[in-house]
């Protein structure tokens, strides 16, 4: 038999929900089940039939199911229970039938949406708590300039993935207020005596925003999948193919070589606002010398925000961000350059700017000469 | 003693319809013939008030055929009965006024 699958009403949408199956069963299917999102159908002789909920949400230590005893209440009456998905109990009856309306008191009805609403309201509840508790965690071991860099950075290297966010949260925000709401709003109709809407009138507002934030989410992912694809990794060439130095223009020569399990390479991501170079590279010189060498180097589509990725930088360099802070070096080979202990260099001139950490046996690096041979590839 | 809170008109009818022990089906049964035809109880509505009283003491759980449970009225629900047939009585009372006109 063919099926059919439909994206069905949210279970807040009680009036909705019962007027989406009837109008299914009118184009001729029939609900079979109604899952978490999707619901199936199966296709019938098109009919016109009554389709009603019943809200059952039982308590976490109850049973998932609803009583047998209630159950068979409904079904004397001429209800024929179709499907459940907690907590909605879908009921069905031809069109025509006596079968009667399941609240003759709309206030009897509101008692069973109490626990319903608690849960719109306050099942969240759990979850921001964990997240904030994250957040305080993560601020307490970090400190808020560290994450508020690791921000900035991330908003530079991976930009769809905070449109991602952005949209995600902005939706699950906007259903979580529209749901608290909506079931808010029947509870009270029903407690003042006002019988549930049966065949309420469509929310193409709700449909259009909701369209819209999932579309810019779903586009989003899609810009991010593009992103990821992009990435272009490879080993490190033999002379720079981009905007970065190589540890032999600062005057050491030695064997390429690799350390802890990484070898010399480079790591091209293309984003929305830059192109970004992430290289690593080792070098022997001889027993006592090796020499290593981390750049970040961004070239940005805007040059405004160069200074403002030059901070971010600073935030979260490795050690300065943990120890000492930067301090300007003098020189004219880029528009401005911090250091930190001589180990880290961050460093802007126009669309570029980069972040380098180099260590090595040797001891501490000349700032100035980092800052040289950036220039070199920065023309 | 606080004085009983007055029942909705469902929680009367099933009361009254327990009398004569009965399940859910049957009570609404019962119920349209006790209001001749007036009162159509939905399962909904009868399935909240039974759990309610219940709960309360006011009727007994007798039996179960398969999946049908019968209930009983239990003697706290007669005096709840009868309390609120009272206060209904006294309410009709109070109203004669009205046909004998206002003066």
């Amino acid at each position: 038999m063919k099926y059919k699958y439909k994206l069905h009403p949210n279970q807040y949408e009680l009036g909705e929900t019962e007027q989406f199956y009837s109008d299914m069963e009118e184009k001729g299917w029939r609900l079979v089940k109604r899952g978490a999102y999707f619901s199936k159908f199966e296709p019938v002789e098109p009919s016109r039939a009554r389709y009603r909920v019943e809200v059952y949400q039982p308590s976490v230590w109850a049973a998932k199911k609803m009583p047998e005893e209630q159950l068979a209440v409904f079904e004397d009456c001429g209800w024929e229970h179709v499907a459940s998905s907690l907590p909605l109990q879908i009921f069905r009856a031809p069109a025509g039938s006596d079968a009667p309306e399941f609240y003759v008191e709309p206030e009897q009805q509101a008692e069973t949406l109490i626990r319903m609403k608690r849960n719109a309201i306050w099942g969240w509840a759990p979850g921001i708590l964990l997240w904030g508790f994250y957040w305080w965690m993560n601020f307490l071991l970090t400190g808020s300039t560290k994450i508020a860099g690791d921000f900035q950075r991330g908003f530079v290297e991976v930009p769809p993935l905070f449109f991602l966010a952005f949209f995600l949260l902005l939706e699950g925000g906007y259903d979580y207020i529209r749901n608290a709401w909506l079931i808010t709003r029947t509870y009270r109709r029903l407690k003042k005596g006002v019988p549930l809407d049966h065949a309420p009138r469509n929310h193409w507002l709700h449909k259009t925003v909701n369209s819209v934030l999932w579309g810019l989410a779903v586009l989003s992912g899609v810009l991010l999948a593009v992103q990821l694809i992009g990435i272009n990794s490879y080993d490190m060439p033999v002379e720079s193919d981009g905007p970065y130095y190589l540890i032999k223009d600062i005057g050491f020569e030695g064997e390429r070589t690799g350390f802890m399990g990484h070898d010399s390479g480079v790591i091209l991501s293309r984003t929305l606002l830059a192109d970004y170079w992430d290289t690593e590279e080792y070098i022997f010189v001889n027993e006592n010398k090796s020499v290593f060498v981390s750049q970040d180097i961004y070239r940005l589509r805007n040059e405004n925000m160069a200074y403002w990725l030059a901070g971010a930088l600073m935030k979260t360099a490795a050690f300065g961000a943990s120890g000492e802070n930067f301090a300007p070096v003098e020189t004219n080979a880029v528009d401005a350059a911090w250091t930190s202990r001589g180990l880290e260099v961050v460093a802007v001139k126009g669309p570029y700017v980069a972040y380098v950490c180099q260590t090595g046996w040797s001891g501490q690096f000349d700032a100035l000469s980092i800052c040289d041979a950036l220039a070199k590839y920065w023309n | 003693m606080a004085e009983q809170a007055p029942m909705t008109e469902a929680m009367y009818y099933i009361l009254l319809a327990l009398l004569k022990p009965g399940h859910g089906y049957g009570m609404m049964q019962r119920i349209r013939e006790l209001s001749g035809g007036r009162l159509e109880m939905g399962p909904g509505t009868l399935y909240g008030v039974l759990s309610r009283m219940n709960r309360e003491g006011w009727i007994v759980l007798t039996g179960e055929e398969g999946r049908r449970k019968n209930y009983a009225i239990t003697n706290a629900g007669k005096d709840a009965l009868l309390k609120e047939y009272d206060r209904l009585k006294r309410l009709v009372s109070d109203g004669k006024l009205l046909e004998e006109g206002v003066k």
